[in-house]
């Protein structure tokens, strides 16, 4: 099920340490299993599909 | 007037891109500009839906210690007004076996090829293309 986002950033909180796949303005799926993310992303048309990662707490980058 | 970038800087440098390879592409993805990283990281399920092609390479040294990678190579674009422009071609890309690794942006080649400021109190990560001679 999609969740309205709006302007506001702070919704994605309830997403660290996911990836979140946005389309326009609506979350449309999200979780830890990024193949499953992409998988569900071919269902949708690409040209307005945002996929983000929520950094996790104390992240800090790898490379 | 030289070419600029502009996106919206709230708690990391996120800007946003496209990877194709061949006849497909990504979505746009909000990747992470690392300026402690050498070159563009990405996680081994970005690679397996565009079906690149990889490349097995020496282990690298990362923040959190010596990883196995594999290397392949895309076109890269990025987003400006809500349009792509394709800045890089068969660009050499790092792949992590990880889905806990943001895509990275490091500095080869985006800090030779951009001014780039942070410009944190406004909010605004900019990009300017820098015209070489």
């Amino acid at each position: 099920m999609s969740e309205k986002t709006g302007e506001n950033v702070d919704y994605l909180k309830k997403f660290t340490g996911e990836w979140v796949l946005v389309l326009k303005d609506e979350v449309i799926t999200h979780g830890k299993n990024l193949e499953e993310i992409l998988e569900e992303a071919k269902e949708y048309p690409d040209e307005d599909l945002t996929l983000l990662k929520i950094p996790p707490k104390n992240y800090f980058p790898i490379i | 007037m030289d070419r600029e970038y502009v996106f919206r800087y709230e708690n990391y440098p996120l800007i946003k891109i496209r990877f194709h390879y061949r006849n497909k592409k990504t979505p746009i993805i909000e990747a992470l500009l690392d300026s402690g990283g050498d070159f563009t990281v990405i996680p081994l399920p970005i690679a397996k839906f565009l079906g690149a092609k990889l490349r097995e390479t020496n282990d690298v040294s990362t923040a959190g210690g010596i990883a196995p990678v594999s290397k392949t190579r895309l076109d890269l674009g990025i987003m400006r007004d809500g349009k792509e422009d394709i800045l890089y071609r068969r660009l050499e890309v790092f792949v992590m076996d990880n889905d806990d690794l943001p895509v990275l942006i490091g500095r080869k080649p985006f800090f030779e090829d951009f001014e780039i400021t942070f410009k944190k109190h406004e909010k605004k990560l900019v990009l300017k293309r820098i015209r070489k001679e």
